[in-house]
């Protein structure tokens, strides 16, 4: 490989602009896992879901003829699966990792079937004429040299997902709802006892959990694809799990470890232009994620050992 | 000493009520499948009984009932030891899929035993299941990494790592596909029943359950796994090692995984084909939950599962209703048995009623 | 004292298992009185108090409050009636701060949605001040100490304006110096107008700041009364049917071969900051009660965790007989004959969710006389367990019954069988009769007694003061994770001059305290 060719694909504007476009549905993959993770309900189907809300993302779209009676049924598609969660494990007592678990099998083979049912296609959903959302170009920011090419331009979920990103950072650290939901999150005995409703506020969590999930899913099928094939998410879920795991209750660690990762992502989409071993090359994100999780774990228990947590 | 009771069967049994919650559970997921099937088929009677009564119509599909079983149990088994112990580990998946090329590479290799051959093709797999489990065990035994995101990180890499090996250095050259090399006769198991692919491995699964039974109520060892499982603070608070608890239990789940692909390879499919993630281990995970962690419970939860896969199989062909339905009856199981208040207001009734009736007596 | 604010008419409560926590119970609670509800542990007072708070739903009774008869269903409603709690255990996060802690569940809102953090400081602080409590509202809880976080609670409750003020065991945590501070910080709330309600079982306290005093036995109200119209005896009498204070002095039995059994040698904790533990030096010897009196969070659960190999000192020794055992494994120091009866019994002492035989063994689970080359033997376990529940008089229906179906007191009293039944050279007793009945709490005294008598070592800790002074042979005193006072005999120590170690008033000379090592 060529080094200098390879900075010079990496420090190009569409290069940022590419990280933009893996980012968006890891950003909404760890935020969907941090939502319902910091109320104390952790929510391991994130994968489940947003394959769910890929799927009836190009269903409703086929359905309604509209992207966004499409988007909006793929956000409600995600809603119900987390809402499930919150039935199985809080109303009837199942460990919500296992209900997670159970999701996310039931998920793999379910979106085979409804695919199958309605396109008589076991692969993918080349063959119905679904919806995409549009791009936006923003005004006066679009003819900004450099700043414009990276800023402008993205599907409109993307944009969404930013905002997405302020008002759960904003309800987290500045609301009363926020402040409940990480009492619920540390101590629900102690939640309780000053009338906090635990169950309301994870459930609440649970439903944005769902909602942020599913805008990460249909991004995927409306806007970084535009068809629906099988096992679509391809893991994206889980790294969102990892990422919101390292982070803890932190938001900014949760948005900085899941940029870096993007990054990593794209710079494994550029080595595979260079006929390396993609088979190898694929498997740099996971690794990168693994050694995260090692180093991190190894902090945790020096600092434990030195007795500065708990 | 008071006159010996006579066991009465009743709910308040907590044995008698986890089955009839099963059997509740299954009517469940049965009842919501056929209404699937009437919305979407036109004449559901007659596809419902298929689903439930096809495995017994031919030897052939019963013996595709009990090799559709294997795999799945030898995987339930492997993660039932791990979720007992209180360790929810997704890598048997990944250890299917690397143990498969281990065994891929043990069966091309000439080995001119008809014995040795096959012993080694299973032997190394599981050996090599059970090391590359002790990765996940040392990082949450040491470390306490989450052993959950580190075995779904693994198993990605295991797929990437045993495709380039595959595809480098043991591809077969008598296919166009990405897969080894057919596999040397030698180290094939036979079909033991006619019309049938059971092999051996069904006797290996048997011993399987009956060790892993052993292992787990008789043995030191399998006390300190329920003690852990239960209560992780308590097992240490007692002087149990952790460390060498959790190394142990992930190897011998990675060595069962080990056993359970290689056998399913070496009956079944004559060279490794698989080019994603196979979900057998994932399926184990299921087993678990349903076989709630026994051996026993894992065994007859894979059979059932097997027997309505193989019936919705049978009923999918020339029918609108795809094989998949079956996910919405595993779902709906799993997820019924798993819950420990599904039915429990129901019980508590019956155990208020029994108290008042002893204290009347 | 007026009018009444809250009555309690003929409340039952009968829990789905079938066990009557309550029974028939009336109270009326004057405005402006300090009422205290006096009773032993399982009598029914905390369940009482649950129904009030809308915690609990009573299975019938009613409940008058203001002159209405309510049915608080949770207890945001209890609250928002004015009614506030401070629980025996602390409802509060670490991470969070005083202020944070103080407004969760009732936050200021400006713009519609965003928490008033400025009008939330300004609140807190003039509440703080009104009712003249010191505390810097800004600081973490995890920073603060104990009388300091009661002193948030108490501040929770005022901050969502309680007329009443429930204090459930409000003293247990606290030395008997800070219990003056929060008898005098009572008094005051009551002139304000408040009424206090005081759940305790501390005698002396109650008739020290009650009003009037409801007992309460076996689910029952045994009647309510002016304190200047009853005595302390009296009220013994009512609460249960023997004498309060139990003497064991007739069951102790001098040991012969005296020696060094256990001896923590300079032993240190060191943190970022401070030290948890600091030169901590005493030996053990056989046939001696070791008493470890201190409030609760002074180093001791540091201390029993470093002995029995749960923590690892930073510097210092621990030696067990002789040899050194600060490396060994938890396993190697029971092997080499330390038991330990942990605080935590539900979370430490038990799995909740395994049978009474599985619990009774799990401290020696590879024993050789209950174990083949590969097998354990279920018969022989079995038996063994049939022979400590018979011993222990543990009430279980058989030895194969969950354990998390046993009440505390036999709960606790499988954990003592079990770390007996290892025949320990040395015994760590932490909190061993914490929140247990009497009966089972007497047995397991004498038990430890008997151990004692036996030559084992027993090192005894405990917050409960009496517990200390009934068992122990010695005593030693910890304070912010140091010794400060050594009592080479009960005899002549009264709780009060304990109660000043245990504040850190006083403090012996290093020369007296070498005492605990060298005596």
């Amino acid at each position: 490989m060529n080094l200098a060719d390879f900075f010079a694909s990496v420090l190009t504007t569409s290069f940022v602009f590419v990280i933009i476009r893996v980012a968006v549905p890891l950003v909404c993959a760890s935020l969907s896992a941090y939502t319902a993770g910091i109320s104390g309900m952790n929510n391991i189907a994130v994968e489940g879901i947003m394959l769910m809300a890929a799927l009836m993302a190009v269903l409703g779209s086929y359905w309604t003829q509209s992207a966004w009676l499409g988007l909006l049924i793929a956000i409600l598609t995600g809603i119900v699966m987390a809402l499930m969660i919150a039935l199985f494990s809080m109303r009837l007592g199942a460990n919500p990792i296992l209900v997670g678990i159970a999701l996310n099998t039931f998920a793999t083979s379910f979106s085979i079937f409804l695919l199958y049912l309605f396109t008589k296609n076991k692969g993918s959903s080349a063959s119905l004429a679904s919806k995409i959302l549009p791009t936006v170009d923003i005004p006066i920011i679009k003819d900004i040299p450099f700043i414009g090419d990276i800023i402008s331009g993205h599907y409109v979920i993307t944009y969404l997902v930013v905002l997405a990103m302020i008002v759960i950072y904003l309800l987290i650290y500045k609301t009363p709802l926020g402040l409940r939901i990480k009492a619920a999150g540390l101590d629900q005995e102690a939640a309780r006892s000053v009338g906090v409703n635990v169950n309301r506020v994870r459930i609440i969590s649970l439903i944005i959990s769902g909602l942020i999930g599913a805008l990460g899913g249909a991004y995927i099928t409306m806007g970084y694809m535009s068809v629906f094939v099988k096992n679509i998410i391809s893991g994206r879920g889980w790294i969102g799990i990892a990422v919101a795991g390292m982070a803890g209750s932190s938001f900014p660690i949760l948005i900085i470890t899941t940029m870096l990762f993007s990054i990593f992502q794209a710079v494994t989409n550029i080595f595979l232009l260079y006929n390396l071993p993609s088979e190898l090359i694929n498997t740099i994100p996971y690794v990168a994620v693994l050694v995260g999780i090692i180093i991190f774990s190894i902090t945790e228990t020096r600092k434990r050992k030195k007795g500065e947590l708990d | 000493m008071t006159k010996k009771k006579t066991k009465k069967i009743s709910l308040t049994n907590e044995f008698v009520f986890e089955i009839v919650k099963t059997l509740i559970s299954i009517l469940i997921a049965l009842g919501l499948t056929f209404v699937v099937i009437v919305l979407l088929s036109d004449n559901p009677i007659e596809l419902f009984t298929k689903l439930l009564t096809a495995p017994v119509t031919k030897v052939r599909y019963f013996g595709n009932v009990i090799e559709m079983m294997i795999p799945i149990a030898f995987s339930g088994l492997a993660v039932s030891l791990l979720f007992r112990t209180g360790l929810f580990n997704l890598g048997i998946e990944g250890i299917y899929f690397i143990g498969g090329v281990v065994t891929a590479a043990v069966a091309c290799t000439a080995i001119d035993s008809y014995v040795l051959h096959p012993i080694l093709s299973i032997l190394i797999p599981a050996i090599v299941g059970g090391l590359l489990m002790l990765i996940p065990g040392f990082l949450k035994a040491k470390f306490n990494a989450n052993e959950l995101v580190v075995s779904l990180m693994l198993n990605s890499i295991y797929l990437g790592l045993g495709l380039f090996i595959i595809k480098n250095y043991l591809r077969g050259i008598d296919t166009s596909a990405i897969a080894s090399p057919a596999f040397q006769e030698t180290a094939m198991l036979d079909y033991i029943i006619p019309n049938t692919r059971i092999t051996i491995s069904f006797f290996l699964l048997l011993i399987a359950v009956f060790l892993v039974y052993l292992l787990l109520y008789k043995t030191r060892l399998g006390y300190s796994i329920r003690m852990t499982g239960t209560n992780m603070k308590f097992a240490l608070y007692s002087g149990m090692n952790a460390f060498t608890l959790f190394m142990l239990v992930h190897f011998i789940s990675g060595f069962l995984g080990g056993i359970g692909t290689s056998v399913e390879l070496l009956s079944l499919y004559g060279r490794f084909t698989w080019i994603v993630l196979p979900g057998l281990g994932f399926n184990g995970a299921l087993m678990a939950m349903l076989g709630r962690n026994n051996p026993v419970g894992v065994l007859i939860s894979a059979f059932f599962i097997s027997y309505l896969a193989k019936g919705a199989e049978v009923m999918a062909l020339g029918s609108d209703v795809p094989v998949e339905i079956m996910a919405i009856i595993q779902a709906v199981l799993v997820l019924l048995v798993s819950s420990q208040y599904f039915l429990r207001k129901w019980r508590e009734r019956q155990l208020l009623k029994e108290g008042t009736a002893n204290e009347l007596s | 004292m007026s009018d009444t604010i809250l009555k309690l008419d003929n409340i039952t409560k009968i829990y789905g298992n079938g066990v009557v926590a309550n029974k028939n119970v009336s109270i009326d609670l004057k405005k402006g009185e300090i009422h205290s509800i006096v009773g032993e542990n399982g009598a029914g007072k905390s369940t009482l108090m649950k129904i009030i708070f809308g915690i609990e739903n009573a299975s019938s009774g009613t409940i008058t409050y203001k002159g209405k008869e309510v049915h608080f269903s949770n207890s945001m409603e209890a609250i928002h009636a004015g009614i506030g709690m401070v629980h025996q255990h602390f409802m509060l996060i670490p991470s969070f701060t005083v202020v944070q802690s103080i407004i969760l569940g009732m936050e200021p809102i400006k713009h519609g949605i965003f928490i008033d953090m400025k009008k939330a400081l300004s609140q807190t602080k003039e509440l703080a001040k009104k009712y003249n409590f010191d505390i810097d509202v800004t600081k973490k809880i995890a920073d603060l100490s104990v009388g300091e976080k009661q002193k948030v609670e108490i501040l929770k409750t005022l901050y969502r304006d309680a007329e009443v003020i429930i204090l459930d065991e409000p003293t247990s945590v606290l030395t008997p110096q800070e219990t003056v501070n929060l008898f005098n910080e009572l008094r005051k709330f009551k002139d304000m107008g408040h009424t206090i309600v005081f759940i305790s079982h501390k005698l002396n306290e109650v008739k020290q700041i009650s009003d009037r005093i409801t007992i309460m036995r076996n689910g029952e109200s045994r009647g309510t009364y002016n304190n200047a119209d009853i005595t302390i005896e009296k009220m013994t009498d009512l609460i249960i049917d023997r004498d309060l204070i139990t003497d064991y002095s007739h069951l102790r039995k001098d040991y012969e071969n005296v020696s060094t059994v256990l001896k923590v040698d300079n032993l240190s904790i060191e943190r970022k900051t401070r030290f948890i533990l600091k030169d901590v030096s005493f030996a053990l010897k056989r046939g001696e009660i070791l008493g470890v009196a201190g409030v609760q969070g002074n180093g001791q659960a540091e201390l029993v965790r470093c002995i029995t190999g749960l923590m690892e000192q930073t510097h210092g020794k621990i030696l067990l007989a002789d040899n050194d055992i600060s490396k060994d494994s938890i396993k190697q120091r029971r092997v080499k004959g330390i038991a330990y009866i942990p605080e935590d019994r539900m979370g430490d002492g038990i799995a909740e969710q395994a049978s009474v035989s599985d619990n009774i063994i799990s401290t020696y689970y590879d024993r050789k006389d209950i174990n083949s080359r590969f097998f354990m033997l279920n018969k022989k376990i079995v038996a063994e367990a049939d022979r400590l529940i018979k011993k222990f008089s543990i009430k279980t229906q058989s030895s194969k019954t969950k354990i998390g179906s046993l009440s505390g007191g036999n709960i606790q009293k499988v954990v003592v069988a079990r770390e007996y039944n290892t025949a320990p050279s040395c015994m760590i007793a932490e909190q061993p009769t914490h929140g247990i009945d009497i009966g089972s709490a007497e047995f397991i005294h004498t038990q430890l007694i008997d151990m004692r008598n036996k030559g084992a070592g027993i090192l005894l800790v405990s917050a409960d003061l009496s517990e200390v002074m009934n068992l122990s042979d010695r005593i030693v005193v910890f304070y912010e994770g140091e010794i400060v006072g050594y009592f080479k005999s009960v005899k002549g120590v009264t709780e009060n001059e304990l109660g000043l170690y245990m504040l850190g008033v006083k403090r012996q000379t290093p020369e007296e305290l070498g005492g605990a090592l060298n005596d």
